[in-house]
């Protein structure tokens, strides 16, 4: 019936369909949580602790109780809730002991937000300091203090692997052939180690929740977060509650990037608004707050050793990585996990060793990021890269080619790639041919003699699945409104990133509907909207898509049937245009769907159907759990794979430099939307270049965060944009996905810093092994001849003020377990 | 607010004058971009809010520019009156919104190092108009040397054939500046003359750098490597957060060439390309 229609022209699918949230945002019509009030709303604040590691000996809340306005005084120890995505290993309030500097030991809620943020201050607690673990090399070492000394009793989801009596809540492995075999058989051997900090994801609306906890515990949370259902099915797992008793709200979404993908807030707000006799209680993160309570991306150390044949082809590649997950799992294990299958990148590798070892620290806890984990591994991947090709006295982009997968290739979890897989190679001489790899313009030869600085070209690959469960699902509900419209019912929260207006064009396409008679709903409800896993991973296109469609079809089908009663004529002779159903061999017999919208009526009364809607549900297909032992399997719904290329201009004097062109290329299967494909090029590569540049966090001795605000956590602003921009979309289609579409969403972040790398050091040679790249840093590995990693950044017991000769965690010193 | 437990916003100079004699320890809050950013920070206790009493206009009077200590930044920034090197310092504040919020008497006031317009006020002589001072008018390096009462005006008075400029080095385009560096002089036939040069970024405070100063006064604008080779001994930077004072000595050496050649080049050397602000040529 609806296959029919594949064949033809596409009315909204490739085309610029505005945002359908776009004027109510731009006009403010829009409402986040942030603007949320309701009748006897408290507010709350945080005691956090100023330390890294300390007991907590006394903590002293009478002075707070006793200020008049405030409602309600929580501390650690007087819950026994257990909270955790995957590893169940945090508190709703330190209780024993803090674990990183800006933990919550206590919470307020007040009248207002000044009562509450004085009786916050009037709190006294009484610590212990204690000895951290600040780096997470250190943290392996024998003899360190455990940041969870009762790891081996904690809850955790299976596929995981805690090692009790150690620092390490999760190890992945992967074994694909003989590594030891395949570097006697090489011609070449690289190995190199890869550094970048930790960042923050700088939402513009930062983590806010109201929660009110009434009788009978009826509860209702409204969030910023990502993904409602994964808040309801945590914080029911953390109280022990049925999920009918919990209802949460996401309105509009002021990004999250990950940062918001979890559950945060919510639970200790929970436990006020109980204290507090059930009224709702507000609290928004403070710009600091992001920085320090609210968790982070993880720190990477990424140690990578290459062997490679006299043809340039790689034969073998051990990769180790040591993630700083800070002081709770969260989502690092599973960030662990997803690089743990996708180290190697897009490149065909015999031969593969993976170690990915997730490490507590007394820091601020890492989550999901934009790119999970991608970015960070990418960073020394591709420099590692360009450093083979360098070595072996190949071409740069000869030796990505040569390398990469293709039709027929294995992926190192056993995965065959197939013509409909994505096509990586597209990807780079897109970009190559961007920038005119491998060579200087007449115009580039005269900008460099007339600036005295250096131009290089870098180009950088990039590939990424979904980080998810093998059995992630979703559905979608399509219903029609009496006059014709439809409104589609999804869980996919739109976060900024574009799903609602590319969901509401794969229903309009699937219905040959208008795009104006299509409504996608902003706001997510637990208790209204069908069940959606997660919004992260850069599925939301390819399950929700496909739900979407599929519920589409189910509500055709509902008309169909009743048209075709209406009508008397088969099913299989009907066709339907924007406004009706009709017989295609007489077009002017036919029913409007506004007709049979909620059930068609006969001229004499009688009637038939009842409401059309129409419901989709899809689950990942194909996929299975890893092999603990080997990592063999298969993880990736889909891969989109990518490139970047850029060209910089570097001042060989001073190491500034300064981005001319960046060009990006990503295999998204078909376009659905080009504006918002672009869209999501830009901001993630600007993303991309603020991880690449300026961004990371900085601790001094004792684990202080000396940087937790934009004074001195530098993102990029607008006039920090290359002079040039471009983005290509190649497009293999994905057989399974919507109209051929995969995801985009977090690709664009990932692979610029690599690019940059690589283009610097085509420049000046500065060899550089630690992201972000700022212009010292450049500079430093100019005046050293020889790689430096980062001075400031890479060791948490180093300020500023530490002389980098002085460093005692050097990666040399630095013991594998 | 996190550590302010007293605020005041007296109707008139002398009721803020009063306040800040019966407690010393409190802050005069002027625009509020420094005393009130960032949460972790420390703060005074009391404020005394004088932003609405401070003048605000910038006018000619007498042959002097005066500028009120309330003028924002954005104020500056689009004021004809006012010499194009303090124009362009003040554009180097952050974004609009904050220029449209940070004054000039708060920037002399907070006296940071990293302080945008204090260099530019050091290197053209700018007088300070000052009520309840041990002064009503004295220099702007004096003042900055106490910081007893409150500044009212700031005075640059004409003074034909001087030529100035300022530049600033910063991480990222909307980053505060690491280091500053405005250069004043005259040149004449025989080189410059009377020049003068202040740096922030280097020391807790901008100031006047007399000895490279008489470094190059007299000299014919010498070449920016010259200067850099010349000027770099003479820095002993602090290290922070934003750059170490290694890089600190380097880029200072470097921007100061700049500077000067952005101050003096035009006039001498034709050939040497303009320096804009954060880039070295």
């Amino acid at each position: 019936m609806f296959e029919q229609n594949e064949s033809r022209p596409e009315l909204h699918v490739g085309k610029s369909e505005r945002r359908v949230e776009g004027i109510s945002k731009i006009t403010g019509d829009a409402v986040y949580v942030s603007d949320m009030a309701f009748p006897g709303m408290l507010h709350a604040q945080v005691k956090k602790s100023p330390h890294a590691r300390a007991r907590i000996l006394r903590i002293d809340t009478s002075k707070a109780e006793a200020l008049p306005g405030v409602r309600a005084v929580i501390i650690g120890k007087e819950f026994n809730y257990r909270l955790g995505l995957y590893v169940v290993d945090k508190d709703i309030l330190a209780k024993d002991e803090v674990r990183h500097y800006g933990e919550a030991v206590a919470a307020v809620a007040a009248d207002t937000l000044e009562i509450a943020s004085e009786a916050v201050a009037l709190i006294e607690v009484e610590y212990e300091v204690l000895t951290p673990v600040l780096s997470h090399m250190d943290a392996l070492k024998e003899g360190a203090p455990l940041v969870h000394p009762d790891l081996g009793k904690y809850d955790y989801v299976p596929v995981f692997s805690p090692q009790a009596g150690t620092n390490i809540p999760n190890l992945s492995k992967l074994r694909k052939g003989d590594v030891e075999k395949g570097f006697a058989e090489s011609e070449w051997i690289v190995e190199r180690e890869y550094t970048n900090p930790s960042v923050q994801h700088v939402p513009m609306e930062t983590h806010v929740a109201i929660v009110e906890w009434k009788n009978g515990d009826n509860i209702t949370i409204w969030t910023s977060a990502q993904s409602p259902f994964t808040v309801r099915n945590l914080f029911c797992y953390t109280f022990k509650l049925p999920l009918n008793k919990v209802r949460v709200v996401v309105p509009h979404v002021g990004g999250g990037f990950g940062g918001k993908a979890g559950i945060h807030l919510e639970p200790m707000l929970a436990c006020l608004s109980r204290k507090a006799g059930g009224m709702p209680v507000k609290l928004q993160a403070s710009r600091e707050e992001e920085f320090s309570l609210l968790p982070c991306r993880s720190a990477l150390t990424y140690r990578i050793k290459t062997g490679i044949s006299a043809e340039g082809k790689i034969v073998a590649q051990k990769m180790t990585m040591y993630w700083d997950a800070g002081a709770y799992a969260d989502y690092a294990v599973n960030v662990t996990r997803a690089s743990g299958y996708s180290a190697a990148g897009p490149y065909e590798i015999p031969n593969a060793w993976i170690d990915a070892y997730t490490i507590y620290t007394n820091k601020p806890y890492g989550t999901a990021y934009r790119g999970f984990g991608h970015v960070e591994f990418f960073w020394g991947l591709e420099r590692h890269m360009d450093l083979i090709a360098n070595v072996i006295g190949m071409d740069r982009l000869e030796f990505r080619r040569k390398n990469l997968l293709k039709p027929g290739s294995i992926t190192i979890t056993g995965e065959r790639i197939s013509e409909h897989s994505g096509n990586p190679t597209k990807c780079l001489d897109a970009v190559a041919k961007a920038i005119n790899f491998g060579k200087l313009t007449p115009q580039e030869e005269a900008r460099q003699k007339m600036t005295g600085r250096r131009i290089g070209k870098g180009i950088a690959t990039l590939h990424k699945a979904p980080a998810m469960p093998s059995f992630t699902a979703t559905a979608a509900v399509v219903k029609m409104n009496s006059d014709g419209s439809v409104i589609v019912n999804v869980g996919l929260t739109e976060i900024g990133q574009g799903s609602a207006t590319a969901i509401a064009q794969i229903a309009a396409e699937r219905l040959r509907f208008p795009f104006s008679k299509v409504k996608v709903t902003i706001e997510k409800d637990t208790d209204k909207e069908p069940y959606d896993w997660q919004t992260v991973a850069s599925k939301g296109l390819i399950l929700s898509g496909n739900a979407t469609g599929l519920a589409c079809d189910d509500m055709l089908a509902q008309a169909y049937e009743v048209a075709a009663q209406v009508l008397r004529a088969n099913v299989i002779d009907l066709d339907h245009d924007a406004d009706r159903v009709f017989i295609k061999h007489s077009p002017e017999r036919g029913v409007s769907f506004a007709a049979l919208s909620v059930g068609y009526a006969f001229p004499d009364g009688n009637a038939i159907g009842g409401p059309l809607i129409g419901v989709g549900r899809y689950v990942a297909q194909g996929l299975t759990n890893l092999d603990k032992a080997t990592g063999q399997g298969l993880p990736a719904l889909d891969w989109t794979f990518g490139a970047h290329g850029i060209i910089v201009e570097v001042d060989k004097d001073t190491g500034e430099y300064k981005i001319i062109k960046i060009a990006s290329a990503f295999d998204v299967g078909r376009v659905i939307n080009p504006d918002i494909v672009r869209g999501q090029c830009i901001g993630g590569m600007i993303q991309g270049l603020g991880t690449a540049i300026c961004e990371g966090y900085i601790y001094d001795e004792a684990g202080h965060l000396l940087n937790p605000s934009f004074t001195d956590n530098k993102i990029p602003t607008a006039k920090d944009l290359p002079e040039e921009i471009e983005s290509f979309a190649v497009q293999t289609a994905q057989v399974d996905g919507p109209f051929g579409a995969r995801g985009v969403g977090e690709h664009p972040m990932i692979s610029v810093a690599p690019a940059l790398g690589n283009a610097i050091r085509e420049a000046v040679g500065a060899e550089l092994l630690h992201m972000p790249i700022r212009f010292e840093d450049v500079w430093r590995a100019l005046t050293t001849k020889e790689p430096i990693d980062n001075w400031i950044t890479k060791t948490p017991t180093g300020s500023c003020r530490s002389d980098p000769a002085t460093r005692t965690n050097s990666p040399d010193s630095a013991a594998a377990p | 607010m996190n550590g302010i437990v007293d605020y005041t916003r007296p109707s008139s100079l002398a009721e803020a004058l009063e306040q800040k004699a019966a407690n010393p320890g409190a802050a005069w809050l002027a625009g509020g971009t420094g005393i009130l950013a960032g949460d972790s920070r420390p703060r005074p206790a009391a404020l005394i809010d004088v932003g609405r009493l401070l003048p605000r206009a910038i006018r000619m009077a007498d042959g002097e520019l005066l500028m009120g200590a309330g003028a924002s930044f954005q104020d500056i920034a689009d004021c004809d009156l006012v010499p194009a090197s303090l124009r362009e310092a003040a554009l180097t504040m952050v974004n609009r919104n904050t220029r449209n919020r940070a004054t000039i008497g708060g920037n002399l006031g907070a006296n940071k190092s990293c302080a945008s317009l204090i260099p530019l006020l050091l290197v053209l002589d700018a007088k300070l108009i000052v009520e309840g001072g041990k002064k009503t008018r004295l220099g702007a390096a004096e003042w900055l040397a106490d910081r007893s009462g409150l500044v009212l005006e700031a005075a640059i008075a004409s003074d034909p054939g001087r030529r100035s400029s300022y530049l600033r080095w910063a991480r990222s385009s909307c980053d505060l500046s690491v280091l500053t560096v405005a250069v004043s002089c005259i040149v004449t036939s025989a080189g410059l003359s009377s020049l003068r040069i202040a740096m922030g970024g280097l020391a807790s405070h901008a100031r006047r750098f007399g000895e490279l100063e008489a470094l190059f006064e007299g000299m014919a604008l010498p070449p920016r490597e010259a200067i850099e080779a010349a000027s770099a001994p003479l820095f002993n930077p602090i290290d922070d957060l934003r750059a170490s004072a290694a890089f600190k000595r380097l880029r200072a050496a470097t921007l100061l060439a700049d500077a000067m050649h952005a101050a003096a080049g035009s006039a001498l050397a034709a050939s040497s390309p303009a320096a804009t602000p954060g880039v070295r040529q």
